[in-house]
């Protein structure tokens, strides 16, 4: 840009070109920007190494650089960055002499003990920062109050003549409020220079586009009427896209409500989202799986604790509504330890300790789940001989009837079963509770394992 | 083993189990397969001189046991009576056999370790489909051998073994005797007239009388198949049949049955099928259904032992089924009917949604892409084949062997 600005003002004068090369140069914001930063950082660096005397960091530019025009800059330099010139020398004083030069950093000044001529001058450099600080604070209102009235004084122009005139190319017949007339004067140059195809390097065209949307787009004007020197009026207003009131749900609202629904299939939560504006909510338990079957989840699946952490971090984390690993792993050692899953090894296989708690459990779990329900004995004419809701007799002995009551007294089947095969052999007893809707699937209870210990054996036997 | 469980399962046909609240007594079912089933009961198994555990019936008619023959009958009386064992067969412990007779201990001699009454013993559906279905591919061999010779009943087997497997497309496996098992018994009794079809082509080309016997022979086992069919079905139904059903289950077995015994004179009623015919329509009326009550969720736990059985490793054998059964235990919690409770439900498709109605549909099989398989599968499959075949063929040619035996004695 520097090299097109000096080649530009060598134009003719009145030109189109020269006139924007002419134009002001406002005070540059790069400087502010972490690349900047780190530039002039490193540059500053670099000097320092060149030079070991100390040198401030902040007037050392590059002939390249902006000038620093921020607030910043203003500051007194002792304050941020002492300098040689402005920070008295310090006479030897002993801690600061043998830890750090007088140019280093307050905070290692903070932490020694100081001689009375630092002192105060760091007491002169507080109070003028102090100072310089409420001078800005006051120099901030006075601006604030002098664009409000500015802008008070534009809404009232815009009221009286809404719509300023531009003619491009051509005499500048330009209608414009008062106040805005060195700004469209300045508008006017930038196009007449634009439409006359001035811009004739390539890589000066980006830049003159940013410019051109500083210009265009910074007016606050709703309606810009351009005229061209074919006599064509064109007026260009802004135009603010309509919104809808109430939106429907967006395809991935939907997809995030798929995603709901097999969540809370998979036991998970169902989302208190807002239906309209698809806001995610706190999960609300829907009747998922409780922590002890999620952990019997785990041990269906015969998936690890590391797999089901990455499951879980995929669908969500704790908004899944899937307990921790470390909330299951906590409940799997509590529900171990329960009698009911307490299993003894014997010599000849792995039992349940206690196999009627067990069946009671399933019972109970079935009952607690609405999904008991209740087998009958059939008559000859295929009909159960008893009602569903038939009650035990109050003063029954179940020992009595030896694992066949009578017909007519609700009861409880119970297949025992034993089996032998499978690779690594292993005879299996098993204990199904029909009275659920798919016993052969679900309800098989215990599992006892007479292991053979051939493979063991000839282990231990290799030499 | 069950020694172990023995106080438990007598807690619990003592106390009951809590029902809503409610004590209730337990119905104690035994489940398993045929052995095992003797085992429990200390019953002397399939070979004893009364093979069933249900019934008094003895194995077939014989000079030693002729009395017992006719006091009880025989499992070769298609038509019954039955006499079914006394309620406390099993739960009265036999002590000492030595003296007794056969007709005290009625081939009990241990022990038993559970106690069930002998109505309620499940007549193992899975193992009967396993049989029967193994028996009837046999009985095509042997009416072959029977009819043709033993060249062309060998050669008939490897035919049958291929044609299941192109238009059946089922395999036997490597185990379980080289039998074909589960869900092929299944498909085999769907495509049951290519069985018949090819049994058909092989006698076609007979003449005289060996093409009237093999008609006869023919139409019994088309007969036996669509019969076979039927009972198949709802057998292995894992829900509560319809009184039609049960009535119509009851006529197709003795149809079935005896019908196999008077056309074909060589069959002999195995154990499986005196179950069948005896009992099993018995249980069905009682409980309503079979399939269950059965043994299919029992063997499905051999297939999930050898699966997950890596996960669980241990020292020895031993502390790896300990943990096996720990996990086990676990994830009863959550079974598949608890995950099904909180499971999304989706509505059935319509009726022939999934069927396909143009004969360039993708879904049907010959409109798919051959799936690769590489030779070594091929070659062990193909091996195995020929194992069945081989097996079934010496089989039968010992069954006809015998029958024909037998023959040659009663005519002299």
């Amino acid at each position: 840009m520097a090299n097109w600005r000096a080649e530009a003002i060598q134009s003719p004068h009145g030109s189109a070109r020269w006139r924007v090369a002419c134009l002001p140069e406002s005070a540059c914001r790069r400087c502010r920007c972490d690349s900047c930063y780190l530039r002039r950082k490193r540059a500053v660096k670099r000097s320092a190494s060149d030079d070991p005397a100390p040198i401030a960091p902040a007037l050392e530019f590059s002939p390249d650089f902006p000038p620093y025009a921020s607030k910043w800059a203003r500051l007194p330099l002792l304050v941020s960055t002492p300098h040689p010139a402005a920070v008295p020398p310090c006479p030897p004083c002993s801690l600061s002499a043998l830890t750090a030069p007088a140019v280093r950093s307050s905070v290692i000044r903070s932490s020694v003990a100081e001689c009375p001529s630092c002192a105060s001058a760091r007491l002169d450099a507080d109070t003028a920062r102090r100072a310089e600080r409420e001078a800005l604070a006051a120099a901030a209102e006075a601006v604030a109050r002098v664009r409000h009235l500015e802008a008070q004084i534009h809404a009232k122009s815009m009221l009286d003549s809404p719509t300023p005139n531009i003619e491009v190319g051509g005499m500048p017949p330009l209608v414009s409020p008062a106040s805005q007339a060195n700004a469209n004067s300045r508008c006017q140059d930038f196009l007449d220079y634009l439409v006359s195809g001035g811009v004739g390097h390539a890589q000066d065209e980006p830049i003159l586009g940013r410019i051109a949307s500083v210009i265009l787009l910074s007016s606050d004007q709703d309606e810009i009427c351009l005229q061209h020197k074919n006599g064509r009026r064109r007026v260009y207003v802004r135009k603010v896209s309509p919104q809808k009131v109430a939106v429907k749900k967006s395809q991935q609202n939907k997809r995030r409500a798929a995603a709901r629904q097999q969540l809370v299939s998979a036991g998970a939560t169902k989302w208190g989202a807002d239906e309209m504006s698809g806001i995610p909510g706190s999960p609300v338990e829907v009747g998922g799986l409780s922590v002890r079957q999620q952990v019997g989840l785990v041990f269906e699946l015969g998936i690890s604790w590391s797999t089901f952490s990455k499951l879980r971090h995929a669908l969500g984390g704790s908004k899944s509504g899937l307990a921790s690993r470390h909330v299951l792993r906590a409940a799997k050692r509590e529900l171990a330890s329960s009698p009911a899953k307490e299993v003894i090894v014997t010599s000849t296989g792995a039992h349940l300790a206690n196999l009627a708690l067990a069946v009671q459990e399933r019972v109970t779990a079935l009952c607690d789940a609405g999904q008991f329900v209740e087998r009958f004995v059939y008559g000859p004419d295929h009909e159960p001989l008893r009602a569903e809701d038939a009650t035990v007799p109050n003063d029954f002995d179940p020992g009595a009837w030896g694992g066949r009551p009578p017909p007519t007294v609700p009861d409880v089947h119970i297949t025992v079963g034993l089996d032998k095969g499978g690779d690594p052999g292993s005879e299996k007893s098993v204990v199904t509770i029909i009275n659920q809707e798919r016993p052969n699937n679900s309800a098989t209870l215990s599992l006892q394992l007479c292991a053979r210990a051939t493979r063991t054996t000839i282990r231990r036997c290799q030499p | 083993m069950m020694a172990t469980h023995m106080p438990c399962i007598e807690e619990l046909l003592g106390r009951g189990l809590d029902v809503r609240g409610e004590r209730r007594p337990v119905r104690l079912i035994l489940s398993g397969d045929y052995e095992s089933q003797t085992t429990v009961v200390g019953h002397k198994g399939p070979n004893a001189t009364m093979p069933c555990y249900q019934c008094k019936s003895t194995k077939a008619p014989s000079i030693a046991h002729a009395a017992l023959d006719a006091k009880y009958g025989t499992l070769q009386d298609v038509l019954g009576p039955w006499h079914l064992r006394d309620a406390d067969q099993y739960a009265h412990c036999v002590e000492d056999v030595a003296n007794l007779g056969q007709a005290d201990h009625l081939s009990v001699t241990r022990a038993p370790l559970v106690s069930p009454h002998p109505r309620q013993i499940v007549p193992i559906p899975v193992h009967l489909t396993l049989g029967i279905n193994s028996r009837e591919l046999r009985l095509a061999v042997e009416v072959v051998i029977l009819c043709c010779g033993h060249r062309a009943g060998s050669a008939f087997a490897h035919e049958l073994a291929e044609l299941l497997h192109e238009e059946v497309h089922v395999h036997p496996v490597p185990y379980h005797g080289g039998l074909f098992i589960g869900r092929d018994c299944h498909a085999i009794g769907e495509h049951s007239d290519a069985v018949c079809a090819a049994l058909e082509r092989e006698l076609s080309g007979l003449k005289g009388e060996d093409a009237a016997v093999s008609r006869r022979f023919l139409h019994a086992y088309k007969t036996a198949w669509g019969l076979w069919n039927r009972i198949r079905k709802v057998l292995n139904s894992a829900s509560i049949v319809a009184a039609g059903d049960a009535a119509a289950f009851r006529a197709d077995v003795a149809a079935f049955v005896s019908g196999l015994k008077g056309s074909i004179s060589w069959l002999n009623v195995s154990p499986k099928l005196h179950l069948l015919l005896a009992h099993a329509p018995d249980f069905l009326d009682e409980f309503g259904s079979i399939g269950l009550y059965g043994e299919q969720g029992l063997e499905a736990w051999h297939g999930r032992y050898t699966q997950t059985a890596r996960l669980y490793p241990g020292e020895s054998d031993l502390a790896s089924a300990a943990a096996f059964v720990r996990a086990m235990a676990l994830a009863g919690d959550a079974s598949p009917a608890v995950i099904g409770r909180s499971a999304h439900k989706r509505s059935s498709a319509k009726e022939g949604a999934h069927l396909a109605t143009k004969a360039g549909d993708k879904r049907l099989r010959a409109n798919k892409p051959v799936v690769p398989v590489c030779d070594e599968t091929r070659e062990k499959a193909a091996s195995e084949r020929a194992t069945w075949a081989d097996k079934v063929f010496a089989v039968a040619a010992q069954t006809v062997a015998t029958y024909e035996g037998r023959l040659r004695e009663h005519s002299r």
